[in-house]
Formats: structure tokens, sequence, C-alpha cells
């Protein structure tokens, strides 16, 4: 008998050519005599140690605890905004962020990536997702509908951690800063579109900061943290400004909010101290007097030519969407294995690579996975063509934006740019006074 | 004259606040309806975690180097009960051994996480030292080729970031990986091919 199982062993070892993965169980269980206990496993995950078992344990709730926090971090932060204005109480909860949410969480999952949670489970009802996952995703977004960006200022991982690296900010070229501004309106529909219809989840992918939360990670992801991190020094949160797809929604959103950052915390003697403290260039000037702007006729005319293009824009946003389309959809992993296994079977050949094996060893039929992959591209054509549209908008509303004809008496803070940092409170003269009346008061 | 100007300036305030509101208003029940509405759709409300389905592993190897930590968050599991307790283990030697011991050139692990042990003529026990376990699967690969499939990979969460996209999940070629509800962190095997949970 054992004799038998010895060479039984030995000519599968030896001669066994093709391994199929579904026969298993090839050799009886051994009928012991000595008493020996059969072990579960090993390791034994649910008694690995006590830490990992409280850890499994109380996984769960852990997860909530983490809405909770994220719940207290905001509230503490517009506390420190808006009712002490303390730029150094803004620091200490962005420190606090960079420890907790950064090094102690580990990054994930942070409120950025969490859109593409969202999407993917808004257009693929089989995708879960978790009421904590809805909440790190809401949170902010319902914060910035009350109070403007104030996520952005000390709660957001990856925007604190450029805020403490910024120690010489430098003025971006207005132009300049209007052109990169539009990246992150295609890094937020790409996004989107590439979550939706499986492709992945390239915001997490081509996260900058996760790798150095984590110590770990893509040669690639380390070293352009560090080069934003480097840039970040003088050009304030190049990722908040020029990819952040997360900010859009949080511009949209404190676009409505009637809390603001004021610069001074009464009246502005426009002595033009604040002009340049903005790092993100946020603070719009007060109008020039009429006399000495541009006529209301020529920016209604630039406002009617916008109108005009307005619908032939949508249409070749739309278009140019379409034909991107199939090239987006090789993109897709199960299009990329449908292409694979049909130029194998065609060319009558084994399978050449790991996914094809494991599909091929699977038995699924291949016209299945036809019917999956047209599915899945003609999902991305229909996905890309809206985003075609939606972004040719989102860029025709910005170019609104800015023909609009501002009526504005002091220097006052544009919401939707304003990361909630506090630096502009401590370059007004009024809220010196303030502090030291204040204090003189005491 | 100044407080004219006052006047009119909280007049356009109340103005645009109430139009502010009522999209705030909007926005807020747009944001609340759509929250809910998701939310009922779903039946599952724990978290989940990221873990690798045992069954669907065609054990390439791409856990221990795509995932983000080095060594990988995925280590080899043993279940004995499905263990053959072979002298010649097709999951701890390689092919042609020079002899069936525990000498280094004879050992497909290539960390000597896989240790073997006497028990009674001709049974073997196969353990394995989570702390050597790099995840590369070649034990799982020679077990599952040509023994009973008793050794398989899982994320340990000990270890695993929880990565919103695990980088492993996207290289594995398979689809092996999920996500699974926290509750129930591991896909384990048991003593049945293709049977449920341990």
């Amino acid at each position: 008998m054992n004799i038998l199982r010895k060479m039984s062993a030995c000519l599968a070892l030896f001669f066994a050519a093709v391994p199929l993965l579904t026969a298993q169980n090839r050799f009886p269980k051994p009928d012991f005599t000595n008493g020996y206990k059969i072990p579960e496993l090993s390791p034994l995950p649910s008694a690995a140690s006590p830490v990992e078992r409280l850890m499994l344990s109380i996984a769960p709730y852990l997860q909530y605890a983490v809405v909770a926090v994220l719940l207290i971090f905001l509230l503490l932060s517009c506390y420190f905004l808006y009712r002490k204005r303390s730029r150094r109480g803004v620091l200490v909860m962005a420190l606090a962020t960079v420890a907790f949410f950064g090094f102690i969480i580990g990054g994930c999952i942070c409120p950025v990536g969490s859109i593409q949670n969202v999407a993917a489970a808004v257009f693929n009802p089989a995708f879960p997702i978790s009421p904590v996952v809805l909440g790190i995703f809401l949170l902010p977004l319902f914060f910035a509908l009350f109070a403007g960006r104030v996520f952005c200022g000390s709660v957001c991982p990856l925007g604190t951690i450029q805020e403490i690296v910024n120690f010489y900010p430098l003025k971006v070229p207005p132009l300049l800063d209007r052109i990169l501004r539009t990246i992150p309106l295609f890094y937020l529909g790409f996004g989107v579109l590439f979550a939706a219809t499986g492709i992945g989840f390239i915001i997490c992918r081509f996260d900058p900061f996760v790798g150095l939360y984590r110590m770990a990670g893509p040669f690639f992801i380390l070293t352009s943290g560090g080069g934003l991190l480097l840039l970040g020094v003088f050009v304030a949160r190049p990722y908040c400004r020029y990819l952040c797809p997360y900010g859009v929604l949080l511009g949209w959103l404190s676009r409505l909010s009637s809390r603001r950052v004021s610069i001074t915390p009464d009246e502005c003697i426009r002595c033009r101290l604040c002009e340049n403290a903005c790092p993100v260039d946020a603070i719009m000037p007060p109008s020039p007097p009429n006399q000495d702007r541009e006529p209301m006729r020529k920016s209604l005319h630039r406002i009617i030519l916008l109108l005009i293009l307005l619908p032939m824009t949508a249409a070749a946003g739309g278009v140019t969407g379409y034909f991107l389309g199939n090239p987006l959809s090789l993109l897709h992993p199960r299009v990329e294995l449908y292409r694979q296994v049909s130029t194998e079977l065609a060319a009558g050949e084994r399978p050449q690579t790991d996914e094809s094996l494991a599909f091929r060893s699977a038995g699924t039929p291949v016209a299945e996975l036809q019917k999956e992959v047209s599915a899945v591209v003609s999902n991305i054509r229909l996905g890309s063509c809206i985003l075609g549209i939606f972004i040719a908008l989102a860029i025709m509303a910005r170019l609104f934006n800015f023909s609009k004809r501002r009526e504005q008496k002091d220097y006052q803070v544009d919401n939707s740019l304003c990361v909630c940092c506090g630096r502009c409170y401590n370059v007004c003269p009024r809220d010196k006074r303030n502090r030291i009346m204040l204090k003189e008061s005491e | 004259m100044n407080e004219d100007i006052r006047q009119d300036s909280d007049s356009a305030k109340q103005v645009g606040l109430s139009r502010r509101s009522f999209l705030k208003m909007c926005g807020i029940s747009a944001i609340a309806l759509a929250g809910s509405a998701m939310v009922y759709k779903r039946k599952e409300l724990t978290g989940t975690v990221w873990q690798l389905d045992p069954e669907k592993c065609i054990q390439c190897g791409r856990c221990a180097t795509a995932c983000v930590l080095t060594p990988s968050a995925v280590k080899c599991v043993h279940c004995f009960a499905r263990c053959g307790y072979c002298d010649l283990c097709s999951g701890y030697f390689v092919q042609k051994p020079v002899a069936l011991d525990t000498g280094a050139e004879n050992q497909l692990c290539p960390t000597g996480a896989l240790k073997r042990t006497f028990i009674e003529d001709p049974y073997f026990q196969y353990t394995i030292d989570e702390k050597l376990c790099i995840g590369c699967g070649r034990c799982v690969k020679g077990c599952a080729d040509f023994g009973n499939g008793s050794l398989f990979l899982q994320i340990r969460h000990s270890r695993c970031k929880q990565c919103n996209e695990c980088a492993i999940a996207v290289a594995c070629p398979a689809s092996a990986f999920k996500r699974v509800p926290v509750t129930n962190p591991y896909l384990m095997k048991t003593d049945v091919p293709g049977g449920g949970k341990a």
C-alpha cells in the first residue's frame, strides 16, 4: 500500500504532462495509528495571534469608527477655520490628518478614491458598496455644501501632506493655471468611466501619496509622489489644483455654500496685503472702476459667441468620445483576454499567457466571453460618448464663468478654488488688530 | 449714501441667499435620494475586504510580486484535513529530488517556509512558517498539480493594507480576487474539493 502510494506519486510527478486544475484529492486521508490528531489549518488565522483575532473581531466596527473620526475632523476644522479663524488650528488638524488618515489608516479608503466605488456601484448592481464607503464619499461633499472645501484644507490625507511642505508658494501664471485646471475634469470623467465600465480604478492606481504613507509601493508611484511633494514646496498643492478629481465635485458644491472664508473679520480696507497671500490664487481683487473696464458690449458678445459654440462643442465632444470608445475598450481586462483567446484559438495554439490559461482551463465557453465583451465594448462606447459631452460642457461652463462680468467691492475668496488653508487670515491687518484688541481686553 | 449702498448689498445678499438655499436644498435632497436609493438596493451592508478564491487560483506566482507590500500580504495556508501526508510531497519536493529529505536542493520552497515533520511511517506533516512565506505559491502549484490541493493562498488580514483597488487583483490572471464581507474575511479550503468555507 505504502509503496503503491509512493509509486503513484512518483508517476504523477514524472509523467504528468498537463496539470489538471480540477482533479484533486488524489490520495486518501491517512489512518494514523499513533494517535496523531489532524489539525485544522496552518497557520490558523482564527487563532493566529491575539492581535489579529482582536482586529478581525472589531474590523466591522472599526470601519464605522473611521467615518466617525472623519466627521469629527471635519467639524473641528470648521471650528478652527470659521469660529477661531486660526491658521495654526488648521495646520494642527492637517498634521493630525497626515498622522491618522495617512500613516495609521494607510490611506485607503479615502473620499477621492471612493468616487470610483460609488460610480461602480451605481452602474454595476453586483458591485458591493458599504455605508462606510458611502459615508466617506458623501461627508466631505455635504460639508462643502455648507462650509466650502474644509475637507481639502485639513482633512484630506492627500491635500494636507502638500499643505505641510508648501514653504515658498509661488504664483502660477494665470493662463497656465486656467489651462492646467481643466485636467481634473478629464481625470474625474475618465475615473468614473473606467470604474463604471470595469476597466479599473485609475484614481487609486495613480494615487501619488498613498505609497509614501505605506512606505511601500511601485517605483513609479513613489517617485511621482516624491516629485509632487518637491514641486509642492514651491507650487502650492499641485495635485489638488491640477489633478484631484474629487476637488471638481467639491468645487461645484462649495459654490453653493453660504459660509466662506472671509479674509477680513469685519470690513475690508483694501490694503492689498492679502493679494499675494493665497497659495492657490483663490482671492479675487475688487472689480476695477467702470471706466477702466472693457465695455459691457464686449463681454456680452463673448457670451453670445460661447452660446452659439455650445451645441457644436458638445457635439464634437460626443463624437470624439464615441470614436475613442473602441481604443479605450482595449484597456478592459476581459476585452484583452478575449482578443488573446480568440487569436490563440484561430491559430490553434496552446495558451500563451496566464490569463488565457486560467480562462481555458476553467472551461467557460468562448461564446459566453464574446457576449460579455461585446456588452462591455458597447457600454464603454456609450460611456465615453457621454464623457465627451460632459467634458465639453464643463469646459464651456468654465469659459462662461471667465467671461461673466463680476461686480465686487472688496477682496473676496472664490469659494470653488479656496482650499480653506487659512493663510490669508494671517496677513489681514484687520484680523491682527482684532486679535490685539481681544488680547488687551483679556 | 453709505447706508443706501449697505441696504442695497443687504437686499442683494438676501436674494442671493434664498436662491442659494434653494439650490442647496436641491443638492442635499439629490445626494440623500441617491444615497438612500443605493443603500436600499444593496442587501449586504457590511464593509468588505479583499480575498482570493483558492478554487480559482492558478498559482501564477504574481501574488508574491504584485502586492504593494514586500513581502506580499498573501501567504500560504495548509488545510490538513485535505492533506495526504505523503512522503513524496509534490508541494515540498522539486521534481526529481536527489533525496527525499530536508536538504535545500530538494525543496521547492525558495525560503524554506514549508516544514516537514515525521508523524509515522510513511506519513509526514507539512506546516507553514508564516514569517518566511512570501506567497509565491510554488508549493501550492505542486500540491494542486500532483497532490490533493491542500495548500492554498490567502490574503493575511494582519498584513493587508486593504487598498481600495488591490494591486494583486489587477494583476491576477484568473480573476480570483474579490471583495468579501469583513465578517467572513477568509475563503478557506475544506476536506472536500470545492466545498464551502471552513
